[in-house]
């Protein structure tokens, strides 16, 4: 008879154990079948129709730029919220976090109330000769929206964990502060800002709600891969939908393989 | 404290009234010192050291009344990355994302404006000098304490300063490398042809490195001067304790012997040439008889002063190597000892520190 290890616990209880499984199995079921169940013979042909390409091409453009212009703003306004003190800071932040938790329909009606043609501002922006609802940039500006709050996050929580004493050492070097914003901080947060960008490009990638809304459905301007796969799904061809949500989950995996570091090390 | 007005030009070296307000601490300290010379900033925590330095280097904003003349100019209108200061930090702070060699090249590229290429050659000089050659592409976070003090002295001393800061440059190295990197810290501050001012809290450090002493005590200046003008009359008991501190200047052998004046004393290691030796004043017996144990460094003298304290009582003694001695009350009781008594000094090798 083997000696009792002391150490060795009672076996979990049956219930959770069942539980848990079957909260893996509703995750990870659907996946299994949008992979099994996908027309793979159709793939290469799916992916050549021009309706795909023009709106895969087109989810590639919009998104990137959408990352591009959380970068320019996100990445100021995360300084700001880590390294200055104003009053309202924390409302600020609560604000510009609201998108995280939004219904994206939400946010891109509260665009159009915005920037639409009878908006808020729409109509100051129209007389400068710009023109967001229905339109590319506005596709764009729907991305941004929801895509900001992931890389502000991610970028002012690097920012704070930056040793300012290393900046200050910086500077008796003869770094003028912009040099040591960009010589110093921006290296030392290169993690976060990676992070904070795949996060915000996977959020601008699957975007649907805010931009239907706001951009509208326009094939080649508007139409997204998410806007295209959910129209070709009630349409005719409801395999190249299939086909193009894999293409989306692909992205998925990539990001999750580039986060793996940071989120699933940590747990 | 002085309140005169900032000086006019011309003047050579420091000459700074530096002031700032931090929560509690309210600074005002007047700091002079002149190129070539190293002045030590002492006090206990919380006194306002580090603030001094960061104010001199334009870190920490000086409060109305403050300025900073240094070689005539003024410092404090400069802003940080245009002062012409080098800073050691206590804890390095070396920029993590770069290797020792680009630490260094940091500075020399922008504060003198070389070229990449030029500033990594010269940054390996410097490196070379300090004795870390070999860990130059080394990160940070590689180096050993020591390795990274040196690195961070390199860092401060390429870019020819002429202020050099240092802030308690040797307490985040451990305690079995301090005393090697203290002689060779020595031998570098002699080499910079500025004006050296040195934050610490360690009255050996204070002893050895720095030509003059400010004691700060809540922002204010208790007391400055030489150490030895110090040690005469001491204003607070916190620099009495300071300044207690027996420092020598003597010739090593470079075999652990030294010899000051007409006094030969052994000593754990002393490098060869120019020695100072520092010894705590309650590592040295006095007795009325030579003693016949282990110590070694033995010489005679007469007792020239006797000043009780509570519980101790320090004792001078004049003759081949005058020497402050720390003994209890009851010691000096039994021994009687009074001013023109014959004694004999005693010191452990051990308690002898040699810079």
């Amino acid at each position: 008879m083997r000696a009792v290890d002391s150490d060795r616990r009672p076996g979990p209880p049956w219930p959770v154990v069942a539980l848990g499984g079957l909260a893996a199995a509703l995750l990870t079921l659907p996946l299994a079948a949008l992979v099994i169940e996908a027309p793979w013979s159709a793939a290469a042909e799916q992916l050549r129709a021009p309706a795909a390409v023009q709106a895969l091409r087109l989810s590639l453009t919009t998104s990137l730029l959408a990352v591009a212009v959380a970068f320019l703003l996100g990445v100021p306004l995360a300084w700001v919220q880590a390294r200055v003190e104003y009053p309202g800071r924390s409302v600020i932040r609560a604000l510009t976090t609201l998108p995280l938790v939004l219904p994206p329909v939400v946010g891109g009606i509260a665009l159009l109330l915005a920037f639409g043609q009878r908006g808020l501002v729409g109509p100051a922006l129209g007389s400068v000769g710009v023109r967001l609802p229905f339109t590319m940039a506005g596709a764009v500006a729907a991305e941004a929206f929801v895509a900001l709050p992931f890389l502000t996050l991610t970028v002012e929580g690097g920012l704070r964990q930056v040793d300012r004493r290393i900046e200050d050492a910086a500077r008796t070097l003869g770094a003028s502060r912009w040099a040591v914003f960009r010589t110093v901080t921006l290296p030392l947060v290169r993690p976060s800002l990676t992070a904070g960008a795949v996060l915000a490009w996977a959020r601008a990638l699957g975007e649907f709600g805010a931009t239907i809304t706001f951009a509208g459905n326009l094939p080649g301007t508007t139409q997204t891969l998410p806007l295209f796969v959910y129209v070709t799904l009630n349409g005719s061809e409801p395999d190249g939908a299939i086909i193009l949500s894999l293409v989306l989950l692909a992205a998925s995996v990539v990001v999750l393989v580039a986060l793996r570091d940071r989120w699933l090390r940590a747990l | 404290m002085s309140r005169r007005e900032a000086p006019a030009g011309a003047a050579s070296g420091l000459d700074a009234r530096v002031t700032a307000r931090r929560g509690e601490l309210s600074l005002d300290v007047h700091l002079t010192a002149a190129a070539g010379e190293t002045a030590a900033v002492v006090g206990p925590n919380g006194a306002g050291k580090s603030t001094v330095l960061r104010v001199l280097a334009g870190l920490t904003a000086m409060a109305e009344g403050g300025w900073i003349s240094l070689d005539g100019e003024r410092l404090d209108l400069l802003p940080v990355e245009r002062r012409p200061v080098g800073v050691v930090f206590q804890d390095h702070l070396l920029l993590p994302h770069l290797s020792a060699l680009d630490n260094v090249a940091y500075g020399l590229r922008r504060r003198r404006g070389l070229r990449r290429v030029a500033a990594r050659a010269l940054a390996g000089d410097w490196l070379e000098r300090v004795g870390v050659a070999s860990r130059a592409e080394a990160r940070p976070s590689q180096l050993s304490g020591g390795e990274a003090q040196r690195v961070a002295l390199a860092r401060a001393l390429a870019v020819e300063p002429a202020l050099l800061l240092l802030d308690e440059p040797l307490a985040a190295v451990d305690a079995a490398a301090r005393p090697t990197l203290r002689a060779e810290l020595r031998r570098h501050l002699a080499g910079v042809p500025g004006v050296r001012v040195l934050v610490t809290h360690d009255p050996v450090d204070a002893a050895s490195l720095a030509d003059s002493v400010v004691v700060l005590e809540a922002g204010r200046v208790v007391q400055a001067g030489p150490m030895a003008d110090l040690a005469l009359r001491p204003a607070t008991p916190y620099v009495a304790q300071l300044v207690g501190t027996n420092r020598w200047t003597g010739h090593g052998d470079g075999r652990g012997g030294v010899t000051v004046d007409a006094v030969h004393l052994d000593v754990p290691t002393a490098p060869a040439g120019p020695t100072v030796l520092v010894v705590d004043p309650r590592a040295v017996t006095v007795a009325l008889h030579r003693p016949a144990g282990s110590a070694r460094n033995v010489w005679s003298g007469r007792v020239e002063a006797v000043e009780a304290g509570t519980g101790v009582t320090r004792v001078r003694v004049g003759g081949d190597l005058p020497v402050v001695a720390e003994v209890t009350a009851a010691a000096a009781a039994e021994l009687a000892l009074t001013p023109g008594a014959a004694v004999w000094v005693a010191v452990k090798a051990v308690a002898i520190t040699a810079v």
